[in-house]
C-alpha cells in the first residue's frame, strides 16, 4: 500500500513545484499577462471623455476576436458598435499598429490619447 | 477590505449549517464543511437576494445591506442557541460523531499542509498578476454582466443582451450577482473581488473533498485524496480564469458529499436534505449545466431508489429537500421568465433542425470521440494515474454493498450523457463547440470523481500506520 501512496505523493509533490515556478517564470521573467491589463489601461483616459451610456462606433485594426470584447467590457456603461453604421454621434479608432491619424468624413478629431485611442466626434 | 463583504455571506450560510448540524458543525474537521459549505451556500442566498432586490425594488441602498445584516444575525443568534441547548448526551452520544478512524500519518499531514500553501500562491501569483480580470467567458459573461449591474443604473438590463456569438446573457447569477453585491458594498467595483470569489470555490472544492474523504474514510485518505487534487492544475488554471466551472464543480460535489453523509449518517438525514437541496439549488443558479444536474438529483435520489424504499420517509427526506431548494430555484425561474434570452439551445431555429442532428451518425461518432479523447488526455492523461492507482491498491469491497454510491456514479454517467446531448444538438458548429468547451465541462465533474474514486479505492489507513509503529 506504500507503493499507492507514493504513486500518489511524489507526483504530487513535483508538479506543485513544477507549476509553481512555470508561474513565476511566466509572470516575472517573460512578463506575460492577458491582454485584459492593457485594454483597461489604454481605455481608461476615454471613459473621462465619453457621456455616460454613451453609443459609439468602434474601429480598429485589431482582428482578435477578443478585441471587441475587452473594448466592450472596458467601458460600460458606454456601448460600441462595431463598424460605421449605425453611425453614432462619437467614434472611437483603436489603431495599434498603424501610424497614420485616420479622417473620417463628418467627424473631426476630439482627442488623441497617444497611445493608439482616438476619439472622434460628429460635426455639427 | 474585500473579506469584509463576505462575512455576511459566510455568517448566514454557515449558521444555516450549525442550525441544522449542531452536534458536530463546529467541532474538529466538521469546521472544514460549516465554513466551505457556509460560504458557498451563503454567496448562493445572498446573490439571489439582491438580485429580487434590483429587479423588484430598485438598485440596492443601506436598507438592504441592514436587512441583510439583520437576517443574519437572527441565524447566527438561532445558532448558538441550538448549539448552546444541545444536551450533554446529544454531543457525547451524537449519531454524527467524528470516529477515531486512525491516527493520522503526520508525514503526510505535514506534505498536505506543505502542498496547499505553494498551490495557494501560485493559484493567487496567476490570478492577480497574468488574469485579474479573468479570461474571455468572463469578459462575455460573469465579470462583465456584473460591471453592467454595478455601473448601468438604469440600463442594468443590459447585462442580458445577447450582443455576439460567444455570449451567454442567460447564464444563473451567483457568481455575477456576488460579485455585484460585493462590489456595491466596497462602493468600487475592484477586481481583486472576482479573484477573492475564484480563490474560494477552488480551494473550497479541495478541503470540502479532504473533509469529506477524511469522515468517511480516515484522515490519511483525506490527505491523498486532496493531494491528487493538486495534481489537477487544470482545475486551478481554470478556476484563475474567474469562469462559472470551478463554482459550479464546488456544488456538484458538496451535494454529492451531502448525499453520502446522509446516507452515513440516517437519524440526521432529514436534516442533511435540507442542506442538499440548498446546495443543488446553487448548483442550478452557478450555471445551467446546474439545472441538468437539479433534475438528475432529483431523479436519482428520489425516483430510482436501490431497493424498496420506505415511502414515507422518502416523502419527508423529499419535502425537506425542496424546502432547501425553494428560495434560491425560485429567484432561478424568475430571472429565467422575466430576464434571461432563451438559450440557443432551444431556439426556435434550433428545434427545427433537432430531427436532422439527432439522426446524423458521424455527429454522434464525433462527440463520442472528442469525449472520450478528453477523459483520457485531461490533464496530461491523469486519468492513468487513477487507473495505476486503482490496480495497486483495489476496490474497498466493503463500501459496494451500499447500493447508494453506485447511484452517484451513475449520477456521474448521467450527467456525462446530458453533455453529449447538448453538444449533439448544439446550433454552433460541433468541431467549434467541444474545442472550446470540453475541458471546462470535465472540470465541472471533476472534483466528484476524485471524492467518488477515494471513496471507493482502499486506503493506506491500516497498512501504513502499522507500517510507521514498527
Amino acid at each position: 500500500m506504500r507503493g499507492a501512496v507514493l504513486l500518489i505523493v511524489i507526483p504530487a509533490f513535483f508538479v506543485v513545484i513544477i507549476y509553481f515556478f512555470s508561474i513565476v517564470t511566466e509572470i516575472f521573467i517573460e512578463e506575460y499577462h492577458q491582454s485584459a491589463i492593457d485594454y483597461e489601461r489604454r481605455l481608461a483616459p476615454l471613459k473621462e471623455d465619453l457621456p455616460p451610456h454613451a453609443v459609439f462606433n468602434y474601429i480598429s485594426d485589431q482582428h482578435a476576436a477578443e478585441d471587441f470584447v475587452l473594448v466592450r467590457y472596458a467601458v460600460i456603461p458606454a456601448r460600441p458598435v462595431r463598424g460605421m453604421k449605425p453611425s453614432q454621434d462619437y467614434l472611437v479608432v483603436q489603431y495599434l499598429d498603424t501610424n497614420a491619424i485616420p479622417k473620417f468624413g463628418g467627424y473631426f478629431l476630439k482627442r488623441d490619447y497617444g497611445n493608439g485611442v482616438m476619439l472622434f466626434q460628429r460635426n455639427r | 477590505m474585500d473579506t469584509v463583504a463576505l462575512i455576511s455571506p459566510l455568517i448566514i450560510g454557515a449558521a444555516i449549517v450549525v442550525i441544522l448540524l449542531p452536534e458536530n458543525s463546529l467541532r474538529g474537521i466538521w469546521l472544514i464543511l460549516t465554513v466551505c459549505l457556509g460560504a458557498g451556500i451563503g454567496l448562493g442566498i445572498t446573490s439571489s437576494a439582491i438580485f429580487l432586490w434590483l429587479a423588484l425594488i430598485g438598485s440596492p441602498n443601506s436598507a438592504y445591506f441592514a436587512a441583510e445584516l439583520i437576517v443574519a444575525c437572527i441565524l447566527s443568534l438561532s445558532a448558538f442557541y441550538r448549539f448552546r441547548h444541545l444536551r450533554s448526551g446529544d454531543l457525547n452520544n451524537a449519531a454524527l460523531r467524528i470516529e477515531a478512524h486512525c491516527a493520522s500519518i503526520e508525514w503526510l499531514k505535514r506534505m498536505f499542509v506543505i502542498l496547499l500553501v505553494i498551490s495557494m500562491v501560485s493559484f493567487v501569483i496567476k490570478a492577480v498578476f497574468n488574469n485579474p480580470h479573468g479570461i474571455f467567458d468572463a469578459w462575455t459573461g460573469w465579470n462583465y454582466r456584473a460591471r453592467w449591474m454595478f455601473r448601468g443604473d438604469d440600463q442594468w438590463m443590459f447585462a442580458f443582451a445577447r450582443v455576439s456569438m460567444g455570449d451567454s446573457p442567460d447564464y444563473p447569477l451567483l457568481i455575477t450577482g456576488s460579485i455585484y453585491r460585493m462590489w456595491k458594498i466596497l462602493g468600487n467595483d475592484y477586481v481583486a473581488v472576482p479573484i477573492l470569489l475564484a480563490t474560494l470555490f477552488t480551494f473550497g472544492s479541495i478541503l470540502m473533498i479532504f473533509f469529506s474523504i477524511a469522515e468517511l474514510r480516515g484522515k490519511n485518505q483525506g490527505y491523498l485524496a486532496a493531494m491528487f487534487m493538486f495534481i489537477s492544475t487544470q482545475f486551478f488554471n481554470v478556476g484563475s480564469y474567474q469562469y462559472g466551472d470551478v463554482p459550479l464543480a464546488f456544488f456538484i460535489l458538496s451535494t454529492i458529499i451531502l448525499m453520502s453523509l446522509q446516507d452515513h449518517y440516517p437519524r440526521q438525514s432529514y436534516r442533511i436534505a435540507f442542506l442538499t437541496g440548498l446546495a443543488v439549488s446553487c448548483a442550478a443558479w452557478t450555471k445551467n449545466e446546474g439545472l441538468l444536474f437539479l433534475v438528475l438529483v432529483g431523479l436519482v435520489r428520489f425516483i430510482s431508489q436501490p431497493g424498496k424504499p420506505k415511502w414515507s420517509r422518502l416523502v419527508k427526506e423529499f419535502l425537506s429537500f425542496t424546502s432547501g431548494l425553494a428560495f434560491v430555484v425560485a429567484t432561478l425561474i424568475f430571472f429565467k421568465l422575466k430576464y434571461a434570452p432563451a438559450n440557443d439551445l432551444i431556439s426556435h431555429d434550433n428545434l427545427e433542425k433537432l430531427g436532422a442532428y439527432l439522426f446524423d451518425a458521424d455527429r454522434y461518432m464525433l462527440v463520442l470521440t472528442a469525449i472520450l479523447k478528453k477523459i483520457f488526455t485531461f490533464n496530461e492523461g491523469i486519468v492513468w494515474l487513477m487507473i495505476l492507482y486503482l490496480v495497486i491498491s483495489g476496490f474497498d469491497k466493503s463500501r459496494f454493498p451500499d447500493k447508494r454510491i453506485l447511484s452517484y456514479l451513475f449520477l456521474m454517467f448521467l450527467m456525462v450523457c446530458g453533455y453529449f446531448f447538448s453538444y449533439l444538438i448544439s446550433p454552433h458548429d460541433v468541431a467549434w463547440q467541444i474545442g472550446s468547451s470540453i475541458r471546462r465541462l470535465v472540470v465541472q465533474l471533476w472534483p466528484s470523481w476524485v471524492f467518488l474514486f477515494f471513496y471507493c479505492v482502499r486506503g493506506p489507513e491500516k497498512s501504513l500506520t502499522a507500517a510507521e509503529h514498527r
